[in-house]
């Protein structure tokens, strides 16, 4: 059967930078495919330095993701449902660390979280805790920069709720608590769970912030991506195979994200 | 199985500026205040304000005595004025099934899951539709979902009722059914209960008292036979002003009391109401010989003019209502009192089960 052509809506200059666009997205992947030294990558993943590694990342990136969603769940409820003073500041505030450049954010959180810093010192004092260069720095450096994905996915979705079904459980007797708990984060648990998702992709990509206020300490620090970065110095295919391991961890998100975060029609 | 105590009313003036609404309304206990009036007249907002899901701007709600609302210091939430709500969009919770649906205000108020759950299939068995209690709500039909706002409502255990348009978005076989249920739990609630419609024949069957709005404002408050005989507005005399009468069908007539009726619904069997509207009524001044089925000698019993019609009531054997226009009147000599011949067709006279 002949196919019926199309109407031509989009002009066809345009067809050609977007498959240069697309060309350009998947070249690096298939660069990076191609050099994967497959007979080695069982030795090479299983080297202690990159299991630590893997180990690392996955403490930061779910402590990062549970931290995440502790702080960032009832920020999305309060700043969707309620209205007060500087609430459109506070979302800017937000939305900061998404357009910040990471190492910024890390030099600020040493500089408030340092053992000289404005709650760094206190905490010292009163605790002998040291955040920067410790696991939980990593932790707390992947947080500040993934919690905005948290919290923008959850806001929009519960601006997108009929608040007059929350108003009809109230008039079966729910009170606040029971609204949120049995009719409001049910109706979003789609949109929280993909922005705990992507929230936990960020803070596993996270570098910037990591190796500002965390340092690159191997076996406390050095997450995959920095294990990624050492490794591109000395060690090619130990990079490249990271590389490969992050980029199919990578792919698999999309995958649960599909029709969710990206429309699949 | 419904409230616990109920003795009180509820009384309101509802002012709300932005729906340009200022109503004052009396719910008496054990009694259904039917609310009549056309799209935008402003029912639903007094419905939410009612239900607490509104602030007043002025007014005030007293329900058995206790200030819910008075637009300044007090304001009662919906979740402790124990009202029955069946919204007019149902608002029925999407990611729970139906039993869930159901026992949700009675889980609210500390219930367990159990014992809620069985209360729920209880009431659900009531409105007979135990089988959907597994279903979603965006499984059921328009009256299917309907019965589930309804029992609810009920399930809550709620101290009043306030229903909007619980018939709308029915189909007709739908809504015969759900009318009688309707009208059965209407009928054994002991609180006040208040239901939207713009549907006559609904507030006529339904209601004990009807109060019409329009543009925000009671026009006209009685009992639905008031109503009928002297309405106040061009709406009302359009809407509510439609005969209506009990009668039993059987093969194509339909007969009220020791009166007959040739309908042209020749389906409907049993116990039915009947419409005629006023402008389906033709006077004669000889006895007609064209295709109506129905025609009758009456005499005149009252000559109301409204404006550039005239409202004839019509004495034994059937009281019905002609309208014609002020020309029709001098040229046939309709007075009270003046004998007249009467023409309905009977494709002009609906018929519905009751």
């Amino acid at each position: 059967m002949r196919r019926r052509p199309r109407p031509l809506t989009v002009p066809r200059v345009l067809h050609l930078a977007a498959g240069l666009a697309v060309g350009y997205l998947l070249v690096p992947l298939v660069g990076l495919v191609g050099n994967v030294p497959w007979r080695e990558l069982p030795r090479l993943l299983g080297d202690p330095l990159v299991l630590d590694a893997m180990r690392l990342s996955a403490i930061t990136s779910i402590g990062a993701t549970v931290l995440a969603a502790v702080l960032g769940l009832p920020l999305a409820v309060v700043l969707a449902r309620s209205s007060f003073p500087g609430r459109r500041l506070v979302r800017g505030l937000v939305l900061l660390p998404l357009v910040l450049p990471p190492v910024v954010g890390g030099a600020a959180l040493l500089f408030a979280l340092g053992r000289g810093g404005i709650l760094g010192a206190p905490l010292y004092r009163a605790t002998g805790l040291v955040l920067p260069f410790s696991t939980a720095g990593a932790v707390l450096a992947a947080t500040f920069v993934s919690l905005p994905f948290l919290v923008v996915t959850v806001e929009a979705a519960l601006a997108g709720l009929d608040p007059r079904r929350e108003l009809a459980a109230a008039t079966l007797g729910a009170g606040s608590w029971t609204i949120l708990r049995r009719v409001t984060l049910p109706a979003v648990a789609p949109s929280v769970a993909s922005g705990l998702l992507l929230t936990w992709a960020r803070a596993l990509g996270e570098f910037g912030a990591t190796i500002t206020f965390a340092g690159n300490l191997p076996g406390r620090t050095r997450t995959l991506p920095l294990a990624v970065f050492v490794a591109l110095e000395h060690d090619r295919p130990k990079a490249v195979a990271l590389g490969l391991l992050l980029v199919v961890v990578a792919l698999g998100v999309l995958v649960a994200l599909r029709g969710r975060w990206w429309r699949t029609s | 199985m419904v409230a616990d105590v109920v003795t009180g009313g509820l009384e309101a003036r509802v002012v709300v500026e932005r729906a340009a609404l200022d109503v004052a309304l009396e719910l008496p206990p054990g009694r259904t205040v039917a609310l009549l009036g056309p799209n935008g007249a402003g029912k639903s907002t007094i419905l939410e304000a009612l239900a607490g899901v509104l602030p007043l701007d002025e007014g005030r709600i007293v329900f058995d005595g206790v200030v819910f609302d008075d637009a300044h210091r007090v304001f009662v939430p919906p979740a402790e004025r124990r009202f029955g709500v069946v919204f007019q969009d149902l608002l029925l919770f999407d990611h729970l099934d139906v039993v869930e649906n159901v026992a949700f205000g009675l889980r609210a108020r500390g219930m367990g899951r159990t014992a809620a759950r069985r209360r729920a299939e209880a009431w659900l068995e009531r409105l007979e539709v135990l089988a959907l209690a597994r279903r979603r709500p965006t499984e059921l039909s328009g009256g299917e979902a309907r019965r589930i706002a309804l029992a609810r409502a009920l399930a809550a255990e709620p101290r009043a009722l306030l229903l909007d348009e619980p018939l709308g978005a029915v189909d007709v076989t739908g809504r015969i059914g759900l009318r009688r249920v309707l009208a059965d739990h209407l009928a054994a609630f002991p609180g006040p209960r208040l239901l939207i419609t713009h549907d006559v024949t609904d507030a006529y069957l339904l209601g004990d008292l009807v109060v019409v709005v329009e543009g925000g404002r009671v026009v006209q408050r009685g009992t639905p036979d008031d109503i009928r005989l002297r309405p106040r507005t061009r709406f009302v005399a359009d809407l509510a002003a439609v005969d209506l009468f009990e009668g039993e069908a059987h093969a194509g007539t339909v007969r009220l009391g020791d009166f007959e009726l040739t309908v042209a619904d020749t389906a409907a069997s049993g116990a039915v109401v009947v419409r005629i509207h006023p402008r389906a009524v033709a006077l004669h001044a000889e006895r007609p010989a064209g295709s109506p089925r129905n025609v009758w000698r009456t005499t005149i019993d009252r000559v109301e003019a409204q404006g550039d019609r005239v409202r004839l009531r019509l004495g034994a054997p059937l009281a019905l209502t002609a309208e014609v226009t002020p020309a029709a009147v001098a040229t046939l000599g309709l007075r009270p009192g003046a004998a007249v011949w009467v023409a309905v067709k009977a494709t002009e006279i609906d018929v519905e089960a009751r």
